[in-house]
C-alpha cells in the first residue's frame, strides 16, 4: 500500500517535470521571437535572459526530476545529479553574463531606449563606479 | 521589398515541403548505414578483448586508437600545438608579464566576480575528472586540458591580469609546465621496455609508443592494480599519457591566454618584430 502511494507520487512528480520542460520549450519560442522582434539592444538582452532561464533551466530541472522518479535507479541518478548541477550553474552564470553584456554595452555608449530612470548612469557620473 | 517577401514565401513553402517528403517518407538518402564498417568491427573486436594479440587494455575506442593504435599521430600532433605556441611567443618574446605592467587591475563587478570565485574551483576538478578518466569514459588528456583553460581566461577575465601577476604567474613557470609535459610523453613513448625491465619482468624490444605485448615485440606495461581488493584498471601508458597532456594542453593555453590579455603597449614595447 505505501509503495503503492509512493509510485504514484514519483509519477505525478514526474509528469510535473515533463510539464517543466514543457514550459522550457515555449519560453525558448518566446525568447526566439523577442530577440528578433525587439527595438534595441537591452530589450534584446531581456528576451534573451528569458531565454536562458525560462528555456534551459526549468527543462534541466524537470529533466532531472523525471529522471529522478521516472527512470530506473542507477541510470536515473546519473541523469538527475548532472542535470541538476547544470541548473545550479545555469542559474548563477547566466544573470552574471547578462550584467556583464549588459555593463559593457553601457560603457560602450549605448542607452537604453526609452528610458525612465538611468542608475547606472548617474553612478558613473558621480564616481561611484567606473 | 515585394520581390523579397515572395522570395522568402517560396523557400519557406519549399523548405516545409521538404520536410513533409523527409518526414512522411524515408528520407532523401539513408543518413548512415546500420551495418559497422570492417574498421569499426575490428575496433570493437579487439580494443578491450584481453585474447586479442591486438588489445589496447581499454574499454574506450577512441583513446586507445589516438594513444595506442595511432600514438605517433597524436605524439606528432602534440608537437604541433606546442610549435603554434612557441611560434605565438616569439612574436612577444621581450614582453615581461609584471604587476606593473599587467594594467590597473580592476577586474569587474562584484556581480561577476562572486559568480566567478564559485565556478572557478569546479573548473579544475571538472579537467582532472574529464582526463584522469580518459581512458575508461569518453575524454582524455587534451579535452581536460582545453576545459582547464577556461580557468585561466576566466580568472583574467574577470579578476584582471594583474592580480595573476602579483600572484606569481610568469611566462617561464607556465611554459616549463608545458615543456614537463611534453618531455613526459616522449619519455612514455620510448619507456616500454624500461618500465618491464624495472619491475622485474624479461627484457624485451619494444617499439615507440607501445602500451600492451603483441607477437612481434613481446614487452608491455601492466594495465591493472589490485589495491585493498579492488581492481583498478588503469590501461597500460595510457592513463600516463593523458595526465601528460593535460598539463601540456592546459599550460598551453594559461601561456597563450596570458600573453593575449596583456596591455597592447607593453606587448609592442617587447614585441620582437619591429613596426
Amino acid at each position: 500500500m505505501v509503495t503503492d502511494a509512493l509510485t504514484l507520487v514519483g509519477q505525478i512528480l514526474g509528469c510535473l517535470g515533463l510539464v517543466l520542460a514543457l514550459v522550457g520549450a515555449v519560453n525558448d519560442l518566446i525568447a526566439a521571437i523577442g530577440f528578433v522582434r525587439f527595438k534595441n539592444f537591452f530589450l534584446r538582452l531581456h528576451a534573451l535572459t528569458v531565454g536562458v532561464i525560462g528555456g534551459t533551466f526549468y527543462p534541466l530541472i524537470g529533466l532531472g526530476t523525471y529522471a529522478l522518479f521516472c527512470i530506473s535507479p542507477p541510470l536515473g541518478y546519473y541523469v538527475a545529479g548532472v542535470s541538476y548541477v547544470t541548473a545550479f550553474f545555469v542559474l548563477i552564470t547566466a544573470p552574471a553574463g547578462s550584467h556583464a553584456i549588459a555593463r559593457g554595452a553601457h560603457r560602450a555608449g549605448y542607452r537604453p531606449e526609452p528610458v525612465k530612470e538611468d542608475k547606472l548612469a548617474k553612478d558613473r557620473e558621480e564616481g561611484v563606479m567606473e | 521589398m515585394k520581390g523579397e517577401e515572395a522570395l522568402a514565401i517560396i523557400v519557406s513553402l519549399a523548405a516545409a515541403a521538404l520536410l513533409a517528403v523527409v518526414a512522411v517518407g524515408q528520407g532523401l538518402v539513408p543518413v548512415a548505414s546500420t551495418d559497422l564498417t570492417p574498421l569499426a568491427r575490428f575496433y570493437l573486436l579487439n580494443v578491450y578483448n584481453g585474447s586479442s594479440q591486438l588489445w589496447g587494455a581499454s574499454p574506450e575506442v577512441i583513446t586507445s586508437i589516438l594513444w595506442d593504435y595511432r600514438g605517433l599521430d597524436t605524439v606528432y600532433e602534440t608537437a604541433v600545438f606546442f610549435l603554434a605556441i612557441i611560434a605565438t611567443l616569439t612574436l612577444f618574446r621581450d614582453a615581461k608579464l609584471l604587476p606593473e605592467t599587467a594594467g590597473a587591475g580592476r577586474g569587474m563587478t562584484v556581480i561577476v566576480k562572486t559568480v566567478t570565485r564559485i565556478t572557478f574551483v569546479t573548473i579544475p576538478i571538472i579537467a582532472a575528472s574529464i582526463a584522469l578518466h580518459g581512458h575508461l569514459t569518453p575524454g582524455g588528456g587534451f579535452q581536460g586540458g582545453a576545459a582547464f583553460g577556461v580557468a585561466p581566461l576566466l580568472l583574467i577575465t574577470a579578476f584582471s591580469l594583474r592580480l595573476a601577476a602579483e600572484r606569481g604567474w610568469s611566462k617561464g613557470k607556465l611554459l616549463t609546465v608545458r615543456t614537463a609535459g611534453l618531455l613526459a610523453i616522449g619519455l612514455i613513448a620510448v619507456s616500454t621496455p624500461y618500465v618491464i625491465a624495472a619491475l622485474g619482468g624479461k627484457a624485451g624490444i619494444g617499439y615507440v609508443m607501445q602500451n600492451q605485448p603483441k607477437a612481434w615485440a613481446d614487452v608491455g606495461w601492466p594495465y591493472a592494480i589490485t589495491y585493498a581488493g579492488m581492481r583498478v584498471l588503469f590501461s597500460g601508458t595510457l592513463l600516463f599519457l593523458n595526465l601528460a597532456e593535460l598539463f601540456a594542453v592546459s599550460a598551453g593555453l594559461a601561456l597563450v591566454f596570458t600573453v593575449i590579455a596583456m596591455p597592447t603597449e607593453v606587448l609592442e614595447k617587447g614585441g620582437g618584430v619591429r613596426k
